[in-house]
């Protein structure tokens, strides 16, 4: 079967600079891929040359099928929907402008640039907007819109970088809203960010790439499990430091002591025990579940990259 | 602590090579052009003296005074005498091909000679000039200054010169109509005193040929010309004549029409220089585009880079075109500019709509030279300043040192302006509007070309890295 979006062991240098040296991935059809990355890792140039930006030094790329070339292919470019971080628009035009602009740039007939129009702003929720220049817009809407002009061409690969970076809790709701809804009509989307818990929350599958290379790649829980694992942190704070951690117990510092366990019920009345045993107070007790971060730390490392 | 802050703003200075070039750079460069430009004028080195003042001359009184009298205008450095018969050769060859003898060019000729700037200015000597000679009588004839008001600074220097060639050039001839006066009220000269005179008569003439005072004089009558355009009063008449209005036989005679002309060129120099000015802001837009990812969203669909820069570079023409054509209009409206004759309407508008596409061209490869929108606004601002200043924009063209508008020939600023100078000012209704113009409209489309190939070729680095 013909995935949507396939990406095969792209390398491109810069000078000396390595800026992908293995990065692959496949997306699949109606999928929410997160590409997860600390900066510098190289997303930026994984999406420039999946999008024809860039000229890749090796490897092969192909959307729909359809092998994508240095500088565009108008086949791809029909499957392709490209949004950029940045605020992409006109500022002075308004909102219905913008959205007619793009999609007379991106080759729709002028009856479907009207009907495309009206989805995008009621998909938005700027229809009592549409007329007001955009430059009067929030973040949240300007991001909103934004989006819209990528889509207006009904594209089946969808790059989206950073699409809630800025913008308040509301707007984001609203924006994985429009996601999901894109989704549902059967569009696969690759999206960047530095947003762990919503990569956390919204994607089918995550592709983590560190110095230009894809280092894991899977399902959340797989990624879990092959990293960290799926125990829990138990963390208690206790009332004074101790003189000796008990067995099987870590030093968290500042009074508190961790122990990763796999049944809570069961090993977290026990662990509470080992403490009244010893003789220390527990002041408090939480229990952490394993995360993206973690995993993405586990796989990346906790050294500062810029 | 003070201390700390300059270190740290040095530093910062030093690390900004753009604002360095603002502060060291740029007042140099202009410095220099203004140097070149205004120090030229009062300059007699290294070719940057201001071109010399071309003059026709036209001896229809065929005498010994006519000739001295141009020799003495010869003599000046900053005047080049040119024979008007040599410069009509061909019109005057035609018109000898059916006559006996040859014929003197007539002096609309010479006129003309001024009005299409092969000339900066004519003199033309009258027939009956050396037997009238200090004849202080008002129906002598009038040496005839023929001048060009886009240059009237010609005439007060012709008018001066000539009156004090008058009295140093002919010395000889003064003598002998003193003596001829004297003659006619005391009484015919004994032989003896007819000798002594004809001694003193040769004397003179030897002085006159032996000496170049007429030259030194000349130069100092210059500069004590005052503003008496027609010297009635002095040893030889002088009438001044505008080369533009002699040619207008019916009409009569309108310093607003004069002035007219002069605004016109002014309007087209203006227009010009901020036609580039505004297509620099524009043409800014394009980077902030690019760098905002809007460029990259909008040749991600079915449009090319190269499509999406001839839209710009069609956007900008169009508004180049309008702004020219404001331009003009306000000055036919605000200050009477006479476009109203057909070949200088569609001569303007044919030369402000190659001017929009050179400048467009010009600009946008600017644009696509440069990385960020700060340093187009840098570098444009100077450029333009510069190519404005060679060009004609500042200082009118015809007031330019000589290198300056050699130089000039490099910009297609020049260029366009020297067109619209040859349209507005030195029309000749006898002539093509597209024979005069087409080297001008062909050298800017070349440029316009070259430029947006160089634009083209930059720009894919923006669709493909």
């Amino acid at each position: 079967m013909t995935q949507p979006l396939i990406a095969e062991s792209l390398k491109r240098h810069f000078g000396d600079h390595v800026a992908l040296e293995s990065a692959s991935l496949e997306l699949r059809p109606a999928e929410l891929l997160a590409l997860l990355g600390p900066n510098g890792a190289g997303k930026t140039t994984f999406i420039r040359s999946i999008a024809g930006r860039l000229r890749t030094d090796a490897g092969s790329i192909t959307i729909q099928g359809i092998p994508q070339k240095p500088g565009g292919h108008p086949e791809v470019a029909r499957h392709l929907g490209v949004i950029p971080q940045e605020i992409a628009l006109y500022e002075t035009l308004t909102a219905c402008e913008n959205l007619k602009l793009f999609g007379t740039l991106f080759g729709l007939p002028r009856a479907d640039t009207e009907d495309r129009t009206r989805w995008a702003l009621e998909w938005t929720g700027l229809e009592d907007r549409s007329s007001e220049p955009v430059k009067n817009f929030s973040g949240g809407m300007k991001r909103r819109l934004n989006i819209a002009c990528g889509v207006l061409h009904r594209p089946t690969v969808i790059l989206l970088d950073e699409p809630t970076v800025g913008v308040d809790p509301q707007s984001r709701e609203r924006i994985w809203e429009m996601l999901e809804r894109l989704r549902q009509d059967g569009a696969a989307i690759l999206l960047t960010t530095h947003q762990l818990d919503e990569a956390q929350q919204v994607a089918d599958r995550i592709v983590i790439i560190d110095h230009g290379k894809t280092i894991a790649a899977g399902t959340f829980d797989e990624l879990l499990n092959q990293s960290i694992g799926t125990q829990r942190q138990v963390v208690m704070t206790l009332a004074e430091t101790p003189v000796k951690i008990p067995q099987g117990f870590d030093d968290l510092g500042e009074r508190q002591i961790g122990l990763r366990v796999s049944d809570v019920a069961r090993e977290l009345s026990a662990a509470l025990q080992v403490m009244n045993d010893s003789g220390l107070v527990v002041n408090d007790v939480s229990i952490n579940s394993p995360n993206l971060q973690a995993v993405f730390l586990h796989y990346t490392g906790r050294e500062l990259r810029e | 602590m003070i201390i700390a802050m300059l270190k740290a703003q040095w530093t910062t200075l030093v690390r900004d090579r753009v604002a360095l070039f603002l502060v060291f750079l740029l007042p140099i460069i202009f410095f220099s052009v203004f140097a070149i430009i205004f120090g030229g004028s009062g300059s007699d080195s290294g070719g940057r003296e201001p071109a010399a003042t071309r003059v026709a001359v036209l001896d229809l009184d065929q005498s010994k005074t006519a000739r001295s009298m141009a020799d003495s205008l010869a003599d000046m450095t900053a005047v080049n005498v040119l024979s008007a018969s040599e410069l009509l050769a061909p019109a005057a060859d035609d018109k000898a091909a059916d006559a006996a003898d040859p014929i003197l060019p007539s002096e609309d000729d010479v006129v003309r000679l001024v009005r299409n700037n092969t000339v900066d200015a004519a003199v033309i000597f009258p027939d009956g000039l050396e037997s009238t000679l200090a004849n202080f009588s008002g129906d002598r004839p009038a040496i005839k200054v023929v001048y060009d008001s886009a240059n009237p600074l010609a005439q007060n220097m012709l008018s001066g010169v000539l009156q004090g060639a008058a009295f140093t050039a002919v010395p000889d001839v003064l003598v002998e109509r003193g003596l001829e006066q004297f003659e006619n009220f005391g009484g015919p000269f004994s032989q003896q005193q007819s000798a002594a005179v004809e001694q003193i008569k040769n004397l003179l003439q030897q002085s006159d040929t032996g000496s170049d005072t007429g030259s030194d004089s000349a130069d100092n009558t210059q500069a004590a010309s005052g503003t008496d355009l027609s010297m009635s009063n002095g040893l030889v008449k002088i009438d001044t004549v505008s080369a533009r209005e002699a040619l207008k036989k019916d009409a009569p005679k309108s310093k607003k029409s004069e002035s007219a002309g002069v605004i016109a060129y002014y309007a087209a120099s203006v227009a010009v220089m901020f036609l580039m000015f505004s297509m620099a802001g524009s043409a800014s837009a394009l980077l902030e585009y690019q760098e905002n990812g809007t460029l990259e969203r909008m040749i991600s669909g079915q449009m090319s880079i190269s499509q999406l820069l001839t839209s710009h570079w069609v956007f900008f023409v169009l508004t180049g075109v309008a702004q020219l054509v404001v331009m003009f209009l306000f000055a036919v409206l605000a200050f009477g500019v006479d476009l109203s004759q057909p070949p200088v309407l569609v001569g303007t508008m044919v030369m402000s709509i190659v001017t929009a596409m050179a400048s467009a061209s010009f600009i946008i490869m600017l644009a696509t030279l440069c990385r960020s929108r700060k340093q187009l606004e840098s570098i444009s601002t100077t450029v333009i300043l510069i190519m404005s200043a060679f060009g004609g924009s500042m200082i009118p063209r015809p007031f330019l040192p000589s290198f300056v508008r050699e130089t000039s020939k490099l910009t297609f600023n020049g260029w366009a302006l020297d067109g619209f100078l040859k349209v507005l000012w030195y029309y000749d209704p006898d002539s093509s509007i597209f024979a005069t113009l087409s080297v001008h409209i062909l050298v800017i489309l070349l440029m316009a070309a070259a430029f947006f190939a160089i634009a083209q070729w930059r720009v894919r680095r923006w669709a493909i890295a």
